[in-house]
């Protein structure tokens, strides 16, 4: 059913598609699928975690946006 | 456990100085009370502002298990606890799919405990009892784990000089008091003096550990040579799949559905002050997750050979290597631990109190109480609920880890009933009832039958599936709500967001 006009809900199922690409992104698949999970690294650090730290930075991003641009219900009703 | 740390009588005065400090909130506290309704006692009359709701949350999530728990699991599992930083920010972005709603609807309702949602929205007192038995089945021995850190941390404050036992009676006794008296201000006004510690506590011990350590370069040689594994990902799919991305989904849903986290969207004074504290909460978890994980990775490296619950020990046994050289830290860090433990106890408490006052003792005993009464017996609870806690507080040879994941797997049950119920009109009673219990079912059938992990996921992903398909399945073959039930819905729940209701 259509939402009331003006309201916004956070929820969608583009941003529920992202956070679970974002999650798939945490856990280091791609290394284990394609690289060596111990090669290259960085600063003594494995690639790996840098990929895994930036896709949890990118959940929260995306949900502190939905909750600043797609989330204003109480404003709106009457 | 921290009973190696060696403090003198100082240190015991400090603790003193916090613990009073506590019990002066709660007093006054008590000063600010507008009504004697329940929803002053228990929510503070639902006008908590964005700082205090920020600050009652994080204190509510990191409790003595990020001290012992998490660095615990850092120790065990090396480099990829860093999935510690998703698996708690992703519990804000899952309360996104129910909270807008849900807080709306707690505030036109009047909705105290999470119980009243499913009781309403259900039409059933059968749900709200189903939901309000397993919420308390669920947090009890979470609430033993906090008693038995409390004794630890008391121990070893005064080296030994209180037992183990007084430490757990005497903690008890100052909880139940401020939160009797205080109420739910006294709880978050607590908080917010813990949450403050607790992250100083965390951050301050970390650097001193790391230093210890010889720094992260030191560190990360050190791992390098005597425990390289500890450094790469596990190198299998099944491995990565049952071991975290089980563990993700199922501490994203189960933390979720924490009943005091959801009284805590309850409880936000407007829309305004809830998203602000959950922008903040999405940030939190970078700081304290990185802050266990160097711990963990510093404990390896400092001191290996500790499996299972041992390993949970590794924060304790730094805390003792710390204190010849940096004695008041070790002190500050030690109530900062004390906090963290009992500000989420006595959230947890008081969220108790309220599920036992509304959800069994008003719905099953007495209809007709008054606020009063309502009142009183939520601080009688509070007194049972603690004394029942330190009875039952032993030492467990179960990790703080597993104890956190059996009681989330259980909590997540409740997830496909709240958030089918708010998106979903034809769904009823009946389906969400069998769903809850099948999943928990399911659930309990795995982890005592030796299958708490089989295959790829955990035995609550597999109770949660099995709950959401019966929901799906069983609200298909059922009749749609009669046109009565079609008209309540429209006006409580759906008509409130969606036109052509």
């Amino acid at each position: 059913m259509p939402r009331k006009s003006g309201i916004k809900e956070p929820g969608s199922l583009g941003f529920w598609l992202l956070v679970a690409s974002l999650v798939l992104l945490c856990v280091p698949y791609l290394f284990v699928l394609f690289l060596d999970v111990s090669e290259p690294r960085f600063f003594g650090i494995p690639a790996w975690f840098y990929l895994s730290v930036a896709a949890a930075l990118g959940i929260s991003v995306v949900s502190v946006q939905r909750i600043v641009k797609h989330w204003d219900i109480e404003n709106k009703l009457p | 456990m921290t009973s190696t740390v060696q403090l003198g009588p100082e240190a015991l005065f400090v603790l003193g100085l916090y613990l009073a400090t506590t019990l002066a909130i709660g007093f006054v506290a008590r000063t600010r009370r507008q009504s004697g309704a329940p929803e002053d006692y228990f929510l503070g009359g639902k006008a908590t502002g964005a700082l205090l709701l920020f600050f009652t949350m994080q204190a509510t999530q990191y409790s003595g298990n990020a001290f012992f728990g998490f660095t615990g699991m850092g120790y065990r599992n090396g480099l990829i606890w860093i999935l510690s930083i998703p698996l708690i920010s992703l519990i804000i972005t899952t309360q996104l799919s129910f909270a807008p709603r849900l807080y709306i609807l707690s505030k036109r309702h009047n909705y105290l405990t999470p119980a009243d949602y499913y009781a309403h929205r259900y039409d059933s007192v059968a749900l709200r009892l189903i939901v309000a038995v397993l919420t308390i089945l669920s947090m009890f021995p979470y609430l033993m784990i906090q008693a038995e850190a409390t004794g630890h941390a008391v121990v070893a404050l005064s080296s030994g000089a209180l037992p183990f036992w007084s430490g757990v009676v005497f903690i008890a006794i100052i909880m139940g008091v401020y939160i009797s008296v205080g109420g739910w201000r006294g709880v978050i006004w607590t908080d917010a003096l813990q949450g403050v510690l607790l992250t100083i506590a965390m951050l301050a011990a970390t650097f001193a550990i790391v230093g210890l350590a010889g720094g992260l370069d030191g560190v990360l040689s050190t791992l390098d040579r005597i425990q390289p594994s500890l450094l790469a990902a596990p190198a299998d799919i099944e491995r990565l799949t049952s071991g975290w991305l089980s563990l993700l989904i199922v501490s994203a849903i189960g933390f979720a559905m924490y009943p005091q986290a959801i009284q805590r969207i309850y409880a936000a004074a407007n829309e305004r002050a809830l998203k602000k504290s959950f922008i903040a909460m999405l940030f939190v978890p970078f700081i304290l997750g990185a802050c266990t994980l160097l711990i963990g990775l510093s404990g390896a490296a400092l001191n290996p050979g500790l499996e299972g619950a041992q390993s949970d020990q590794i924060f304790g046994l730094l805390l003792a290597r710390l204190t010849a050289e940096y004695y008041w830290l070790v002190v500050f860090v030690l109530c900062g631990l004390l906090a963290a433990i009992m500000s989420t106890a006595s959230s947890v408490v008081l969220t108790l109190s309220s599920i036992f006052t509304r959800d069994i003792y008003q719905t099953t005993m007495r209809p007709r109480a008054n606020n009063r009464e309502l009142a009183m017996v939520g601080r009688l609870f509070v007194v049972v609920i603690l004394v029942l806690v330190v009875l039952a507080s032993t030492s467990s040879t179960t990790t703080l880890w597993r104890l956190t994941e059996i009681k989330i797997e259980f909590l997540m049950q409740l997830f496909p009933a709240l958030i089918l119920g708010l998106y979903w009109r034809r769904i009823t009673r009946w389906p969400a009832v069998w769903g809850i219990l099948g999943g928990s079912l399911v659930a309990a059938t795995m982890m005592l039958t030796g299958h708490a992990r089989w295959w790829l996921f955990q035995a609550g992903l597999y109770g949660f599936l099995v709950n959401l398909a019966i929901c799906v399945v069983a609200t298909w073959c059922m009749r749609a709500p009669d046109t009565k039930e079609q008209q309540r819905l429209r006006r409580d729940f759906f008509g409130i967001f969606t036109v052509n209701e």
